[in-house]
C-alpha cells in the first residue's frame, strides 16, 4: 500500500517523466545522428557506432554504452538523492512518520522506488533504442563479440539480460544515494553528492597507480555487460557485479537504517 | 544514546563485509594432500593427457616492472605504425581473461576477452578461423594433413618424453615435485624448476599438474629480488565436460573481411638448408652462453627495419640509455639495443648482455 502510493507519487511527478523522457531521447539521437551522417567506417567513437547502419538493434546496445557512465548515475543520483531529503525538505517527513508505519519500512519502501526507478530508467534505454533501431535501420542477424551470429530472438534474450546487469549495476550507487539523503535535508546537496561520487568512482577506476582498489570501486563493473554478447554468454562478470553491488547495498543501506532510526526528525 | 556510539553498526558492517571478502578466498584455497610422486612421474602424467575434452576460463596476469604507459599510448586509436607494439605491450602489462574449449586433439577454440571486445581462434579439423572483433576481421587457414610425421610420434611413450625431457633440463636446472596446490578447485602437483645458475633474472618456474588428469592447469614464473610472480597464466574455472560442438562451427559473420590461407598444399623443407639464400644466413641469429643465462644476439639488419623502430614514440618511452646502446630492463628479461644495430635478448642483467655485447 505504502509503496504502491510512493512508485504512484515517484512516478507522476514531472521531474520523473522529464528524466525518463531525455533518456529515450538518448538512443534517438544516437540513431538518427548516424542515419544523417554517411560516414560509418571510422574507429572513433564508442564501441558499436559503426556496426549500428547494418543492423538496427545494435542502436539499444550503443545508447546503454553511452548513457552508463553519466546519463543513468545522474538520474539515478537524482531520485535517490531525493528519497528522504526531500520529504524533509517538504516538511512532510514527520506526517509519514506519524503514521504506524514505521522508518525502517518507510526506508525500505524509498529504496525499493529508487529500485524501480533503476528498472525503468534501464528499460526507456532499451526500448527505446530498439524501436527507433528497428525503424531507421534494418533488422538483421546479430554478430556476437565472439564472431557468432544470433537471431533477432535470442538477441531479445540478450536484451532483457543486458537491462539486468545494468539495473544491478545501478543499485549500489541507489544505497549510497539513500544513505546521502538521510543525512541531509537539503536535497540537492544530496543529489549533488551522489552524482559526484559516481563520477568519482568513474576517475578512481581509470587511475593505472590506483589498481588495488578498483575491484571494490561500484562503478567498476558498469560496462562488464560486454560478457553477455560471448558466445557462451560468460556469467563471471554478472556473477563479481552481484557480489559487488551487494555489498555496497548491504554497508550503504546498513549506515542508512541506523542513521535514520536514530535521527531526530524536525521537519 | 552517545553521538559517536551510534556510528558503531556503520563502521562494523563494512569491516564485516571486507573481512569476508579477504577470509572466503584463504578457506578455499587449502593445501590438498596427495600421494608423492617423483618429478618424472609427473611429467609423464603431463605427456599422457592427450584428447582431454575440457572448457575453462583462464588468467594471465605479468609483474615486469615495465614503466607505466599513458593510456593513450595502449589504446587502439594510437598510430598504425605503434598499434602491434602497443597490442603486445597490453597483453604483458594488464591482466588478461582468456577462455578455452577443448575437445580432443583437433576441435580447440581460444577466446581472449577484452572491454567490450574480443579475439578467436577457432580449430575445426584442419580448418583454423581467427577472428578480431575490434576490425571484424577474420582470417581462415587451411592447415596440412599431417601424414607422415604423425608415425613417429605413437612410438614415444609418455614415459620416455618425461624421461627425454628431464635429461635434457637436469644439467642447468633443479627439478622437485614441492608442495601440493588446489587450483580453479582441483588438487594439484607443484612441479619446481630452479636454475642452477646465479646469473639468470629467473627465480624458479612453478608448474602445476592435474593430480587426476595430468592437465597444466598453471604456470608461473617467479623473477629473482621480486616477491609477486613475473608472470602467471594458469585457469580460474575448469569443468571436464565435452564442449558444445556448436562452438566450434565457425564462420565468418557478414561484413567482416575475410583473408583465405591455404596451408594444405606447403611442403616441409626437407633437409635443404644449402638452398637458404645467404642473406638469410647472415641475419641468423647467434646464441652466446648456455642454460638459462643463455643470450640470443640478433645480427643488425641490412633494412632500416631497426631503425624505423627506434624512430618509435613508444620505444622512447621504454627504453633507457646504457653504455653502448639502450636497453629495456624488466624484471624477467632484458633487451639490449646495441649502438651498431645488433639486438642481444636474455633473462638476464642488462650488465651481462653489455659484457656480452663488448
Amino acid at each position: 500500500m505504502l509503496l504502491a502510493s510512493e512508485l504512484g507519487t515517484l512516478f507522476r511527478r514531472v521531474r520523473t517523466i522529464a528524466m525518463l523522457g531525455a533518456l529515450a531521447l538518448v538512443p534517438i539521437l544516437i540513431a538518427v545522428a548516424v542515419k544523417v551522417t554517411t560516414a560509418g567506417d571510422s574507429g572513433r567513437g564508442p564501441a558499436f557506432l559503426d556496426q549500428i547502419t547494418q543492423n538496427g538493434l545494435f542502436v539499444a546496445f550503443t545508447a546503454l554504452v553511452v548513457s552508463i557512465p553519466l546519463f543513468l548515475p545522474m538520474t539515478v543520483g537524482v531520485v535517490a538523492g531525493d528519497t528522504i531529503a526531500g520529504e524533509a525538505s517538504h516538511g512532510t517527513l514527520r506526517y509519514l512518520l506519524v503514521a504506524p508505519s514505521g522508518r525502517l519500512r518507510l526506508l525500505a519502501v524509498k529504496y525499493a522506488g529508487a529500485a524501480a526507478f533503476c528498472l525503468a530508467a534501464t528499460s526507456v534505454v532499451v526500448v527505446s533504442g530498439v524501436i527507433v533501431g528497428a525503424l531507421l535501420f534494418p533488422v538483421r542477424d546479430v554478430t556476437l563479440l565472439s564472431g557468432d551470429t544470433i537471431g533477432p530472438g535470442d538477441f531479445a534474450i540478450r536484451c532483457v539480460l543486458l537491462a539486468g546487469y545494468v539495473v544491478l549495476s545501478l543499485l549500489g550507487l541507489s544505497a549510497i544515494g539513500l544513505f546521502i539523503s538521510t543525512l541531509t535535508s537539503v536535497p540537492v546537496g544530496a543529489m549533488a553528492a551522489t552524482i559526484v561520487l559516481s563520477a568519482v568512482s568513474q576517475i578512481l577506476d581509470n587511475l593505472p597507480q590506483l589498481e588495488a582498489i578498483q575491484p571494490y570501486l561500484f562503478s567498476h563493473l558498469w560496462l562488464g555487460f560486454g560478457d553477455l554478447l560471448r558466445q557462451p554468454i560468460s556469467w563471471d562478470s554478472y556473477g563479481q557485479n552481484a557480489l559487488l553491488q551487494l555489498g555496497y547495498v548491504t554497508v550503504f543501506g546498513g549506515a542508512a537504517v541506523w542513521r535514520f532510526l536514530t535521527k531526530d526528525v524536525l521537519s | 544514546m552517545n553521538r559517536y556510539a551510534r556510528w558503531i553498526p556503520a563502521v562494523a558492517v563494512p569491516a564485516l563485509v571486507v573481512a569476508g571478502a579477504i577470509a572466503v578466498p584463504a578457506v578455499a584455497s587449502a593445501a590438498p594432500t596427495l600421494p608423492e610422486k617423483s618429478p618424472a612421474q609427473v611429467l609423464a602424467m603431463v605427456a599422457d593427457a592427450k584428447g582431454v575434452s575440457y572448457s575453462g576460463t583462464l588468467e594471465q596476469s605479468s609483474n615486469l616492472g615495465l614503466p607505466q604507459l599513458p593510456a593513450s599510448a595502449a589504446s587502439p586509436h594510437a598510430a598504425a605504425s605503434d598499434s602491434t607494439a602497443a597490442d603486445l605491450l597490453q597483453l604483458l602489462s594488464r591482466t588478461n581473461r582468456i577462455r578455452v574449449y577443448v575437445d580432443g586433439e583437433t576441435k580447440q577454440r581460444v577466446q581472449v576477452l577484452d572491454d567490450l571486445a574480443e579475439r578467436d581462434v577457432v580449430r575445426n579439423g584442419s580448418t583454423v578461423w581467427t577472428w578480431d572483433s575490434k576490425g571484424r576481421k577474420a582470417t581462415k587457414v587451411t592447415l596440412p594433413s599431417k601424414g607422415a610425421a604423425t608415425k613417429s610420434d605413437s612410438t614415444v611413450t609418455p614415459a620416455s618424453l618425461a624421461a627425454k625431457l628431464i635429461a635434457a633440463v637436469q644439467p642447468a636446472t633443479q627439478l622437485s615435485v614441492s608442495s601440493t596446490a588446489s587450483i580453479a578447485g582441483r588438487d594439484a602437483y607443484q612441479l619446481t624448476m630452479t636454475p642452477k645458475t646465479a646469473g639468470t633474472l629467473v627465480r624458479d618456474v612453478v608448474l602445476s599438474v592435474d593430480a587426476k588428469t595430468g592437465l597444466p592447469l598453471q604456470v608461473r614464473v617467479d623473477a629473482t629480488g621480486q616477491k609477486a610472480a613475473a608472470v602467471t597464466v594458469g585457469f580460474t574455472a575448469i569443468d571436464y565436460g565435452k564442449p558444445d560442438a556448436k562452438l566450434f562451427d565457425f564462420s565468418a559473420p557478414s561484413g567482416a573481411k575475410v583473408t583465405t590461407k591455404d596451408l594444405s598444399q606447403a611442403k616441409r623443407p626437407e633437409g635443404n638448408h644449402g638452398a637458404v639464400p645467404q642473406g638469410a644466413d647472415a641475419a641468423r641469429p647467434s646464441t652466446v652462453g648456455t642454460g638459462w643465462s643463455t643470450i640470443a644476439v640478433l645480427p643488425a639488419a641490412s633494412d632500416d627495419r631497426s631503425r624505423g623502430l627506434q624512430s618509435q614514440k613508444l620505444f622512447g618511452q621504454l627504453t633507457q640509455k646504457v653504455a653502448g646502446g639502450s636497453a629495456v630492463q624488466t624484471s624477467l628479461v632484458s633487451v639490449l639495443f646495441a649502438d651498431d644495430g645488433r639486438v642481444l635478448v636474455g633473462a638476464v642483467p642488462v650488465s651481462a648482455l653489455q659484457a656480452a655485447a663488448g
